[in-house]
Protein backbone atom coordinates (compact mmCIF):
# COMPACT_ATOMS: atom_id res chain seq x y z
CA UNK A 1 0.00 0.00 0.00
CA UNK A 2 2.65 2.55 0.97
CA UNK A 3 4.44 1.67 -2.36
CA UNK A 4 1.78 2.73 -4.27
CA UNK A 5 1.10 5.77 -2.22
CA UNK A 6 4.60 6.77 -2.68
CA UNK A 7 3.71 5.77 -6.46
CA UNK A 8 1.15 8.34 -6.95
CA UNK A 9 2.49 11.52 -4.59
CA UNK A 10 4.52 12.37 -7.47
CA UNK A 11 2.04 13.07 -10.47
CA UNK A 12 -0.36 14.35 -7.73
CA UNK A 13 2.60 17.29 -6.60
CA UNK A 14 2.72 17.97 -10.42
CA UNK A 15 -0.79 18.45 -10.91
CA UNK A 16 -0.97 20.52 -7.55
CA UNK A 17 2.27 22.51 -8.60
CA UNK A 18 0.87 23.57 -11.83
CA UNK A 19 3.65 22.04 -13.98
CA UNK A 20 0.78 20.37 -16.06
CA UNK A 21 -1.01 23.04 -16.60
CA UNK A 22 -3.12 25.85 -14.57
CA UNK A 23 -5.97 24.67 -12.11
CA UNK A 24 -9.21 26.66 -10.69
CA UNK A 25 -8.93 27.94 -7.11
CA UNK A 26 -11.62 24.79 -6.35
CA UNK A 27 -9.34 22.47 -8.46
CA UNK A 28 -5.94 23.24 -6.23
CA UNK A 29 -8.47 23.09 -3.29
CA UNK A 30 -9.53 19.58 -4.14
CA UNK A 31 -6.06 18.26 -5.00
CA UNK A 32 -5.20 19.73 -1.50
CA UNK A 33 -7.77 17.61 0.37
CA UNK A 34 -7.16 14.85 -1.70
CA UNK A 35 -2.89 14.99 -0.71
CA UNK A 36 -4.10 15.73 3.19
CA UNK A 37 -6.06 12.36 3.25
CA UNK A 38 -3.33 10.27 1.42
CA UNK A 39 -1.02 11.80 4.56
CA UNK A 40 -3.48 10.54 6.84
CA UNK A 41 -3.88 6.92 4.82
CA UNK A 42 -0.04 6.72 4.50
CA UNK A 43 0.39 7.74 8.82
CA UNK A 44 -2.11 4.61 9.17
CA UNK A 45 -0.53 2.64 6.85
CA UNK A 46 3.05 3.52 8.49
CA UNK A 47 1.06 2.76 12.27
CA UNK A 48 -0.64 -0.79 11.19
CA UNK A 49 2.70 -2.11 9.34
CA UNK A 50 5.06 -1.13 12.46
CA UNK A 51 4.37 -3.89 14.79
CA UNK A 52 4.65 -6.59 12.10
CA UNK A 53 8.06 -5.52 11.65
CA UNK B 1 -2.03 -67.04 78.03
CA UNK B 2 -2.56 -67.54 73.80
CA UNK B 3 -5.84 -68.67 72.83
CA UNK B 4 -4.97 -72.70 71.53
CA UNK B 5 -5.21 -73.34 67.82
CA UNK B 6 -8.46 -75.11 66.74
CA UNK B 7 -7.51 -78.15 64.39
CA UNK B 8 -10.38 -79.19 62.10
CA UNK B 9 -9.83 -82.78 61.80
CA UNK B 10 -11.93 -83.95 58.69
CA UNK B 11 -11.77 -87.74 58.60
CA UNK B 12 -14.00 -90.60 57.95
CA UNK B 13 -13.94 -92.53 61.67
CA UNK B 14 -11.26 -94.63 61.78
CA UNK B 15 -8.12 -95.50 64.38
CA UNK B 16 -5.87 -92.24 62.77
CA UNK B 17 -8.60 -89.98 63.61
CA UNK B 18 -8.41 -91.27 67.52
CA UNK B 19 -4.44 -91.17 67.15
CA UNK B 20 -4.85 -87.60 65.88
CA UNK B 21 -7.25 -86.29 68.69
CA UNK B 22 -4.89 -87.96 71.53
CA UNK B 23 -1.66 -85.95 69.99
CA UNK B 24 -3.13 -82.44 69.27
CA UNK B 25 -4.97 -82.21 72.41
CA UNK B 26 -1.39 -83.43 74.33
CA UNK B 27 -0.10 -80.75 72.44
CA UNK B 28 -2.07 -78.33 73.31
CA UNK B 29 -4.26 -77.60 70.42
CA UNK B 30 -8.01 -77.55 70.71
CA UNK B 31 -9.94 -80.23 67.61
CA UNK B 32 -12.85 -79.81 66.01
CA UNK B 33 -14.19 -83.10 63.77
CA UNK B 34 -16.03 -83.24 60.45
CA UNK B 35 -17.46 -86.46 58.70
CA UNK B 36 -18.89 -84.88 55.84
CA UNK B 37 -18.75 -82.06 53.19
CA UNK B 38 -21.72 -80.16 55.23
CA UNK B 39 -20.18 -80.70 58.60
CA UNK B 40 -16.71 -79.22 56.85
CA UNK B 41 -18.42 -76.28 55.62
CA UNK B 42 -20.18 -75.11 58.78
CA UNK B 43 -17.14 -75.63 61.02
CA UNK B 44 -15.30 -74.11 58.80
CA UNK B 45 -17.76 -70.97 58.14
CA UNK B 46 -18.43 -70.77 62.07
CA UNK B 47 -15.38 -71.64 64.13
CA UNK B 48 -12.36 -70.19 61.66
CA UNK B 49 -10.38 -73.08 62.40
CA UNK B 50 -6.07 -72.52 62.46
CA UNK B 51 -5.56 -75.62 60.14
CA UNK B 52 -7.41 -78.26 58.26
CA UNK B 53 -6.51 -81.72 58.33
CA UNK B 54 -8.23 -83.43 55.70
CA UNK B 55 -8.30 -87.42 54.82
CA UNK B 56 -7.73 -88.70 51.45
CA UNK B 57 -11.15 -89.44 51.72
CA UNK B 58 -14.27 -87.87 53.45
CA UNK B 59 -17.25 -89.40 53.45
CA UNK B 60 -16.89 -90.89 50.16
CA UNK B 61 -15.30 -87.82 48.04
CA UNK B 62 -12.04 -86.31 47.63
CA UNK B 63 -10.50 -84.70 50.14
CA UNK B 64 -8.02 -82.39 47.97
CA UNK B 65 -11.37 -82.07 45.57
CA UNK B 66 -12.89 -80.94 48.73
CA UNK B 67 -10.14 -79.03 49.91
CA UNK B 68 -9.48 -76.79 46.42
CA UNK B 69 -13.62 -75.90 46.85
CA UNK B 70 -12.65 -74.72 50.22
CA UNK B 71 -9.79 -73.48 49.91
CA UNK B 72 -11.88 -71.20 47.32
CA UNK B 73 -13.53 -69.47 50.30
CA UNK B 74 -10.73 -69.40 52.63
CA UNK B 75 -7.38 -69.17 50.25
CA UNK B 76 -4.72 -69.00 53.78
CA UNK B 77 -6.40 -71.72 55.01
CA UNK B 78 -3.53 -74.56 55.54
CA UNK B 79 -4.91 -77.68 54.75
CA UNK B 80 -3.11 -80.71 55.54
CA UNK B 81 -4.00 -84.23 54.23
CA UNK B 82 -3.69 -87.80 55.59
CA UNK B 83 -3.02 -90.10 52.80
CA UNK B 84 -3.38 -94.01 53.29
CA UNK B 85 0.03 -93.92 51.48
CA UNK B 86 2.96 -92.27 50.06
CA UNK B 87 3.35 -91.71 46.35
CA UNK B 88 4.31 -89.83 43.28
CA UNK B 89 0.80 -88.69 42.62
CA UNK B 90 0.09 -87.71 45.85
CA UNK B 91 2.59 -85.47 46.21
CA UNK B 92 2.28 -83.68 42.76
CA UNK B 93 -1.81 -83.42 43.16
CA UNK B 94 -1.11 -81.59 46.41
CA UNK B 95 1.33 -79.45 45.23
CA UNK B 96 -1.47 -78.48 42.23
CA UNK B 97 -4.07 -77.77 44.88
CA UNK B 98 -2.06 -75.71 46.47
CA UNK B 99 -2.56 -77.41 50.13
CA UNK B 100 0.05 -77.00 52.47
CA UNK B 101 1.64 -81.00 52.60
CA UNK B 102 0.44 -84.31 53.61
CA UNK B 103 1.47 -87.56 56.28
CA UNK B 104 1.39 -90.82 55.88
CA UNK B 105 1.50 -94.07 57.97
CA UNK B 106 3.27 -95.10 59.83
CA UNK B 107 2.77 -92.11 61.95
CA UNK B 108 3.67 -91.48 65.61
CA UNK B 109 1.69 -89.24 67.65
CA UNK B 110 5.33 -86.83 67.38
CA UNK B 111 5.02 -86.86 63.87
CA UNK B 112 1.31 -85.99 63.43
CA UNK B 113 1.98 -82.22 65.86
CA UNK B 114 4.96 -82.01 64.20
CA UNK B 115 3.42 -82.19 60.79
CA UNK B 116 0.38 -79.66 62.14
CA UNK B 117 3.08 -77.44 63.71
CA UNK B 118 5.18 -76.76 60.43
CA UNK B 119 2.34 -76.01 58.42
CA UNK B 120 1.00 -73.79 61.48
CA UNK B 121 4.43 -71.71 61.64
CA UNK B 122 4.59 -71.95 57.66
CA UNK B 123 0.87 -69.99 57.69
CA UNK B 124 1.48 -67.87 60.02
CA UNK B 125 5.40 -66.34 58.06
CA UNK B 126 2.72 -65.95 55.22
CA UNK B 127 -0.06 -64.35 56.91
CA UNK B 128 2.71 -61.58 58.79
CA UNK B 129 4.05 -61.24 54.88
CA UNK B 130 0.72 -60.88 53.46
CA UNK B 131 -0.09 -58.39 55.65
CA UNK B 132 3.05 -56.73 55.60
CA UNK B 133 2.64 -56.45 51.69
CA UNK B 134 -1.09 -55.10 52.22
CA UNK B 135 0.11 -52.57 54.57
CA UNK B 136 2.87 -51.39 52.21
CA UNK B 137 0.21 -51.08 49.24
CA UNK B 138 -2.35 -49.60 51.08
CA UNK B 139 -0.18 -47.23 51.99
CA UNK B 140 1.39 -46.52 48.24
CA UNK B 141 -2.15 -46.26 47.16
CA UNK B 142 -3.28 -43.56 50.22
CA UNK B 143 -0.11 -41.45 48.99
CA UNK B 144 -1.67 -41.47 45.28
CA UNK B 145 -4.62 -40.80 46.26
CA UNK B 146 -3.57 -38.23 48.39
CA UNK B 147 -1.33 -36.83 45.61
CA UNK B 148 -4.05 -37.40 43.30
CA UNK B 149 -6.46 -35.13 45.51
CA UNK B 150 -3.58 -32.54 46.00
CA UNK B 151 -3.79 -32.17 42.27
CA UNK B 152 -7.50 -32.52 41.16
CA UNK B 153 -8.00 -29.21 43.90
CA UNK B 154 -5.11 -27.58 42.83
CA UNK B 155 -5.25 -27.22 39.27
CA UNK B 156 -6.81 -24.05 38.21
CA UNK B 157 -9.06 -25.97 35.54
CA UNK B 158 -12.69 -26.67 36.83
CA UNK B 159 -13.29 -30.76 36.53
CA UNK B 160 -16.66 -32.33 37.13
CA UNK B 161 -17.12 -36.26 37.26
CA UNK B 162 -20.67 -37.58 37.03
CA UNK B 163 -21.71 -41.22 37.06
CA UNK B 164 -24.05 -42.77 34.47
CA UNK B 165 -27.11 -40.80 35.99
CA UNK B 166 -25.21 -37.65 35.79
CA UNK B 167 -24.72 -37.85 39.32
CA UNK B 168 -21.63 -36.23 41.02
CA UNK B 169 -18.81 -38.38 41.89
CA UNK B 170 -16.11 -35.78 42.02
CA UNK B 171 -15.96 -32.15 41.87
CA UNK B 172 -12.97 -29.98 42.05
CA UNK B 173 -12.15 -26.52 44.29
CA UNK B 174 -12.23 -24.52 41.09
CA UNK B 175 -15.11 -26.00 39.49
CA UNK B 176 -16.65 -25.38 42.51
CA UNK B 177 -15.81 -21.78 43.26
CA UNK B 178 -16.29 -21.26 39.54
CA UNK B 179 -20.46 -21.99 40.02
CA UNK B 180 -20.20 -21.14 43.71
CA UNK B 181 -21.00 -24.44 45.03
CA UNK B 182 -19.50 -25.95 48.20
CA UNK B 183 -17.71 -29.15 47.21
CA UNK B 184 -18.47 -31.34 49.65
CA UNK B 185 -22.71 -30.99 49.84
CA UNK B 186 -22.20 -31.93 46.12
CA UNK B 187 -21.18 -34.80 45.84
CA UNK B 188 -23.94 -37.97 45.24
CA UNK B 189 -26.63 -34.99 44.11
CA UNK B 190 -27.43 -34.79 40.30
CA UNK B 191 -25.38 -32.62 38.55
CA UNK B 192 -28.68 -30.45 37.42
CA UNK B 193 -30.08 -30.23 40.91
CA UNK B 194 -26.84 -29.13 42.54
CA UNK B 195 -25.39 -26.82 39.74
CA UNK B 196 -28.31 -24.54 38.42
CA UNK B 197 -26.52 -22.54 35.81
CA UNK B 198 -28.34 -22.61 32.85
CA UNK B 199 -25.15 -22.74 30.26
CA UNK B 200 -23.92 -25.43 31.72
CA UNK B 201 -27.30 -26.94 31.94
CA UNK B 202 -27.40 -26.62 28.33
CA UNK B 203 -24.17 -28.42 27.57
CA UNK B 204 -25.25 -31.31 29.54
CA UNK B 205 -28.72 -31.60 27.40
CA UNK B 206 -27.25 -31.12 24.34
CA UNK B 207 -24.36 -33.37 24.63
CA UNK B 208 -26.54 -36.50 24.85
CA UNK B 209 -28.95 -35.47 22.18
CA UNK B 210 -26.36 -34.08 19.30
CA UNK B 211 -22.62 -35.18 20.75
CA UNK B 212 -21.72 -31.59 21.28
CA UNK B 213 -18.47 -31.42 23.16
CA UNK B 214 -17.96 -28.07 23.73
CA UNK B 215 -19.71 -24.97 24.76
CA UNK B 216 -19.16 -21.74 26.37
CA UNK B 217 -20.44 -20.94 30.21
CA UNK B 218 -20.73 -17.21 30.74
CA UNK B 219 -20.82 -15.75 34.65
CA UNK B 220 -22.33 -12.61 35.62
CA UNK B 221 -19.47 -11.05 36.73
CA UNK B 222 -17.57 -11.50 33.47
CA UNK B 223 -15.85 -14.02 33.22
CA UNK B 224 -16.48 -16.68 30.42
CA UNK B 225 -15.58 -20.32 30.84
CA UNK B 226 -15.11 -23.23 28.11
CA UNK B 227 -16.71 -26.17 29.33
CA UNK B 228 -15.57 -29.63 27.26
CA UNK B 229 -17.86 -32.71 27.46
CA UNK B 230 -16.05 -36.15 27.63
CA UNK B 231 -17.75 -39.54 27.65
CA UNK B 232 -15.89 -42.09 29.86
CA UNK B 233 -16.42 -45.35 29.14
CA UNK B 234 -17.65 -47.86 32.46
CA UNK B 235 -18.09 -44.30 34.77
CA UNK B 236 -20.39 -41.46 32.91
CA UNK B 237 -18.67 -38.36 31.92
CA UNK B 238 -16.32 -35.48 32.58
CA UNK B 239 -16.54 -31.70 31.94
CA UNK B 240 -13.36 -29.99 32.80
CA UNK B 241 -13.62 -25.57 32.35
CA UNK B 242 -11.21 -23.47 31.47
CA UNK B 243 -11.46 -19.81 32.16
CA UNK B 244 -10.62 -17.85 28.87
CA UNK B 245 -12.01 -14.84 29.57
CA UNK B 246 -8.63 -13.36 28.82
CA UNK B 247 -8.86 -14.69 25.50
CA UNK B 248 -12.06 -13.41 25.28
CA UNK B 249 -11.37 -9.76 25.87
CA UNK B 250 -8.00 -10.36 23.01
CA UNK B 251 -10.80 -11.36 20.77
CA UNK B 252 -12.57 -8.12 21.58
CA UNK B 253 -9.45 -6.32 21.50
CA UNK B 254 -8.37 -7.80 17.65
CA UNK B 255 -12.44 -7.29 16.95
CA UNK B 256 -11.62 -3.37 17.97
CA UNK B 257 -8.61 -3.21 15.55
CA UNK B 258 -9.47 -4.49 12.69
CA UNK B 259 -12.82 -2.30 12.68
CA UNK B 260 -10.27 0.61 13.51
CA UNK B 261 -7.75 -0.44 11.24
CA UNK B 262 -10.19 -0.63 8.32
CA UNK B 263 -12.18 2.54 8.80
CA UNK B 264 -9.00 4.44 9.23
CA UNK B 265 -7.63 2.88 5.65
CA UNK B 266 -10.74 3.10 4.03
CA UNK B 267 -11.71 6.68 4.91
CA UNK B 268 -9.02 8.72 3.35
CA UNK B 269 -9.76 6.17 0.21
CA UNK B 270 -12.63 7.55 -0.73
CA UNK B 271 -11.69 11.01 0.48
CA UNK B 272 -8.88 10.78 -2.15
CA UNK B 273 -11.50 9.14 -4.80
CA UNK B 274 -14.20 11.61 -4.32
CA UNK B 275 -11.41 14.61 -4.42
CA UNK B 276 -9.99 13.32 -7.67
CA UNK B 277 -13.65 12.42 -9.64
CA UNK B 278 -14.16 16.10 -7.74
CA UNK B 279 -10.93 17.83 -9.75
CA UNK B 280 -12.62 17.03 -12.84
CA UNK B 281 -15.91 18.18 -12.60
CA UNK B 282 -14.86 21.54 -11.22
CA UNK B 283 -13.07 23.06 -13.85
CA UNK B 284 -11.42 21.84 -17.48
CA UNK B 285 -8.32 19.33 -17.83
CA UNK B 286 -5.86 19.61 -20.89
CA UNK B 287 -4.43 16.23 -21.69
CA UNK B 288 -1.55 15.75 -19.33
CA UNK B 289 -3.72 16.58 -16.23
CA UNK B 290 -6.39 13.91 -17.33
CA UNK B 291 -3.76 11.69 -17.70
CA UNK B 292 -2.31 12.42 -14.30
CA UNK B 293 -5.42 12.42 -12.88
CA UNK B 294 -6.63 8.77 -14.24
CA UNK B 295 -3.63 7.13 -13.24
CA UNK B 296 -4.25 8.15 -9.55
CA UNK B 297 -8.10 7.14 -9.35
CA UNK B 298 -6.86 3.95 -10.92
CA UNK B 299 -3.80 3.61 -8.26
CA UNK B 300 -6.62 4.14 -5.64
CA UNK B 301 -8.96 1.55 -7.14
CA UNK B 302 -6.02 -0.94 -6.58
CA UNK B 303 -4.98 0.35 -2.85
CA UNK B 304 -8.60 -0.18 -1.93
CA UNK B 305 -8.92 -3.53 -3.63
CA UNK B 306 -5.34 -4.53 -1.61
CA UNK B 307 -6.66 -3.06 1.48
CA UNK B 308 -10.26 -4.98 1.48
CA UNK B 309 -8.22 -7.88 0.52
CA UNK B 310 -5.83 -7.76 3.61
CA UNK B 311 -8.67 -6.59 5.73
CA UNK B 312 -10.76 -9.96 4.58
CA UNK B 313 -7.03 -11.83 5.08
CA UNK B 314 -6.91 -10.30 8.52
CA UNK B 315 -10.56 -11.12 9.57
CA UNK B 316 -10.57 -14.80 8.48
CA UNK B 317 -7.58 -15.87 9.62
CA UNK B 318 -8.08 -13.83 13.35
CA UNK B 319 -11.49 -16.42 13.59
CA UNK B 320 -13.98 -13.54 13.14
CA UNK B 321 -15.94 -15.44 10.10
CA UNK B 322 -18.18 -17.50 12.12
CA UNK B 323 -21.41 -17.01 10.12
CA UNK B 324 -22.56 -20.59 8.88
CA UNK B 325 -25.09 -21.42 6.82
CA UNK B 326 -26.90 -24.54 4.70
CA UNK B 327 -25.93 -24.06 1.23
CA UNK B 328 -25.65 -25.93 -1.89
CA UNK B 329 -21.86 -24.95 -3.67
CA UNK B 330 -23.60 -25.45 -6.96
CA UNK B 331 -26.20 -22.37 -6.70
CA UNK B 332 -23.09 -20.47 -5.46
CA UNK B 333 -21.19 -21.48 -8.33
CA UNK B 334 -24.04 -20.99 -10.66
CA UNK B 335 -24.27 -17.62 -9.74
CA UNK B 336 -20.34 -16.67 -9.29
CA UNK B 337 -20.28 -18.02 -13.54
CA UNK B 338 -23.25 -15.73 -14.28
CA UNK B 339 -21.57 -12.84 -13.17
CA UNK B 340 -18.43 -13.55 -14.23
CA UNK B 341 -20.11 -14.47 -18.02
CA UNK B 342 -19.16 -10.69 -19.37
CA UNK B 343 -15.61 -11.52 -18.80
CA UNK B 344 -15.70 -14.76 -20.06
CA UNK B 345 -17.45 -13.75 -23.22
CA UNK B 346 -15.12 -11.09 -23.60
CA UNK B 347 -11.97 -13.29 -23.70
CA UNK B 348 -13.93 -15.48 -25.66
CA UNK B 349 -13.63 -18.63 -23.56
CA UNK B 350 -15.08 -21.50 -23.93
CA UNK B 351 -16.60 -22.63 -20.33
CA UNK B 352 -17.71 -26.08 -19.61
CA UNK B 353 -19.44 -26.73 -16.10
CA UNK B 354 -20.05 -30.97 -14.53
CA UNK B 355 -21.44 -32.01 -11.64
CA UNK B 356 -22.63 -34.96 -10.51
CA UNK B 357 -26.38 -34.88 -9.46
CA UNK B 358 -27.15 -34.65 -6.02
CA UNK B 359 -24.38 -32.96 -3.84
CA UNK B 360 -24.48 -32.30 -0.32
CA UNK B 361 -25.18 -29.17 1.15
CA UNK B 362 -22.25 -27.23 3.07
CA UNK B 363 -22.45 -25.40 6.45
CA UNK B 364 -20.41 -22.76 5.38
CA UNK B 365 -20.43 -18.48 4.95
CA UNK B 366 -21.74 -18.32 1.31
CA UNK B 367 -19.98 -15.00 1.05
CA UNK B 368 -16.53 -16.63 1.79
CA UNK B 369 -17.63 -19.71 -0.96
CA UNK B 370 -18.60 -16.63 -3.69
CA UNK B 371 -14.89 -14.93 -2.78
CA UNK B 372 -13.29 -17.94 -2.91
CA UNK B 373 -14.86 -18.96 -6.45
CA UNK B 374 -14.49 -15.37 -7.71
CA UNK B 375 -10.78 -15.74 -7.25
CA UNK B 376 -10.52 -18.96 -8.27
CA UNK B 377 -12.22 -18.41 -11.58
CA UNK B 378 -10.75 -14.98 -11.70
CA UNK B 379 -7.42 -16.16 -11.81
CA UNK B 380 -8.52 -18.66 -14.47
CA UNK B 381 -10.23 -15.99 -16.62
CA UNK B 382 -7.26 -13.74 -15.85
CA UNK B 383 -4.49 -16.11 -16.52
CA UNK B 384 -6.02 -18.23 -19.91
CA UNK B 385 -5.22 -17.29 -23.29
CA UNK B 386 -7.31 -14.99 -25.36
CA UNK B 387 -7.12 -17.44 -28.77
CA UNK B 388 -8.56 -21.00 -27.64
CA UNK B 389 -9.34 -20.04 -24.02
CA UNK B 390 -10.55 -22.98 -22.01
CA UNK B 391 -12.19 -23.51 -18.15
CA UNK B 392 -13.55 -26.84 -17.05
CA UNK B 393 -14.98 -26.88 -13.82
CA UNK B 394 -16.52 -29.88 -11.99
CA UNK B 395 -18.43 -30.07 -8.64
CA UNK B 396 -18.39 -34.05 -7.50
CA UNK B 397 -19.00 -35.94 -3.72
CA UNK B 398 -16.92 -38.42 -2.57
CA UNK B 399 -16.78 -39.79 1.28
CA UNK B 400 -18.78 -37.29 2.97
CA UNK B 401 -17.14 -34.48 1.12
CA UNK B 402 -17.32 -32.00 -1.85
CA UNK B 403 -14.41 -31.61 -4.44
CA UNK B 404 -14.38 -28.75 -6.46
CA UNK B 405 -11.65 -29.03 -9.35
CA UNK B 406 -11.52 -25.49 -11.81
CA UNK B 407 -8.40 -26.10 -14.35
CA UNK B 408 -7.72 -23.93 -17.21
CA UNK B 409 -5.45 -24.61 -20.25
CA UNK B 410 -3.25 -21.00 -19.42
CA UNK B 411 0.64 -21.46 -19.50
CA UNK B 412 0.74 -23.45 -15.97
CA UNK B 413 2.76 -22.66 -12.62
CA UNK B 414 6.55 -23.74 -12.01
CA UNK B 415 6.97 -26.96 -9.40
CA UNK B 416 9.11 -23.99 -7.54
CA UNK B 417 6.72 -21.76 -7.58
CA UNK B 418 3.85 -24.50 -6.88
CA UNK B 419 5.32 -24.45 -3.25
CA UNK B 420 4.42 -21.03 -3.02
CA UNK B 421 1.53 -20.19 -4.44
CA UNK B 422 -1.01 -19.88 -1.53
CA UNK B 423 1.55 -17.25 0.04
CA UNK B 424 0.33 -13.83 0.70
CA UNK B 425 1.64 -11.43 -1.67
CA UNK B 426 3.41 -14.15 -4.11
CA UNK B 427 3.46 -13.88 -7.81
CA UNK B 428 4.52 -16.68 -9.95
CA UNK B 429 7.60 -15.42 -12.34
CA UNK B 430 5.86 -16.82 -15.21
CA UNK B 431 2.85 -14.33 -14.79
CA UNK B 432 2.45 -12.43 -18.01
CA UNK B 433 3.17 -8.96 -18.11
CA UNK B 434 -0.17 -6.44 -17.29
CA UNK B 435 -1.88 -8.81 -15.66
CA UNK B 436 -2.90 -7.41 -12.30
CA UNK B 437 -2.93 -8.80 -8.78
CA UNK B 438 -1.73 -8.34 -5.72
CA UNK B 439 -0.63 -11.70 -4.67
CA UNK B 440 -3.35 -12.37 -1.74
CA UNK B 441 -5.97 -14.28 -4.18
CA UNK B 442 -4.86 -17.51 -3.53
CA UNK B 443 -3.88 -16.39 0.20
CA UNK B 444 -7.65 -15.43 0.39
CA UNK B 445 -8.65 -18.90 -1.07
CA UNK B 446 -6.65 -21.26 1.39
CA UNK B 447 -7.80 -18.91 4.42
CA UNK B 448 -11.38 -19.07 3.61
CA UNK B 449 -10.82 -23.18 3.37
CA UNK B 450 -9.05 -23.51 6.22
CA UNK B 451 -11.80 -21.98 8.43
CA UNK B 452 -13.90 -24.51 6.54
CA UNK B 453 -12.20 -27.11 7.66
CA UNK B 454 -11.37 -27.96 4.10
CA UNK B 455 -7.95 -28.39 1.57
CA UNK B 456 -6.79 -26.87 -1.43
CA UNK B 457 -4.18 -27.72 -3.41
CA UNK B 458 -2.92 -26.87 -7.36
CA UNK B 459 -1.66 -29.36 -9.80
CA UNK B 460 -0.19 -27.75 -12.43
CA UNK B 461 2.53 -28.15 -15.12
CA UNK B 462 4.46 -25.26 -17.73
CA UNK B 463 2.87 -24.64 -20.60
CA UNK B 464 -0.02 -27.15 -19.85
CA UNK B 465 -2.79 -25.88 -17.66
CA UNK B 466 -3.66 -25.55 -13.89
CA UNK B 467 -6.11 -27.45 -12.04
CA UNK B 468 -7.29 -26.59 -8.55
CA UNK B 469 -9.02 -28.32 -6.23
CA UNK B 470 -10.79 -27.83 -3.13
CA UNK B 471 -12.04 -30.37 -0.95
CA UNK B 472 -15.18 -29.20 1.84
CA UNK B 473 -16.33 -31.71 4.00
CA UNK B 474 -20.32 -31.65 3.67
CA UNK B 475 -22.57 -31.24 5.77
CA UNK B 476 -24.46 -34.29 7.93
CA UNK B 477 -27.73 -32.85 9.98
CA UNK B 478 -27.68 -34.68 13.39
CA UNK B 479 -29.22 -38.08 13.72
CA UNK B 480 -33.15 -37.61 14.92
Amino acid sequence: VQAELDGIMYPLGLVKTGKTGALTAEQRQALASAEAAMGRLSAVVKAVSLPGK
Amino acid sequence: MSIPSLILLALDESPFLQLGKRALFSAGYETAEAHNREGLARILQQSSPSLLLIGERLDGESGIALSVEQLECFPTLPVLLYAEKDSLTIAKDILQAGLSGYIYPPLRTDDIVAAVKRSLDRARHLGDWVRGEVGRTTASLQRQVNDFDAIFNNIEDGVIILDKQARIILLNQAAGQAFGVAVESAFGKPVAQAILHPDLQSLLGRSVEESLKYHEINFDDGRIFNAHYTRIPNIGSAITLQDISYLKELDHLKNDFVHTVSHDLRSPLTSVMGYAELISRTGPLNEHQSEFMARLQSSIRDITSLVNDLLDLGRIEAGFDTRREIVQLENILGYTLDILGGQISARNLEIRFDQTPNLPPLKANPLRLRQMLDNLLGNAIKYTPLIGGRIHVRLSTEDKQLILQISDNGPGISPADQAHIFEKFFRGENVPDGVPGSGLGLAIVKSIVDSHLGRVWVESALDQGTSFFVVLPSYEPPAS
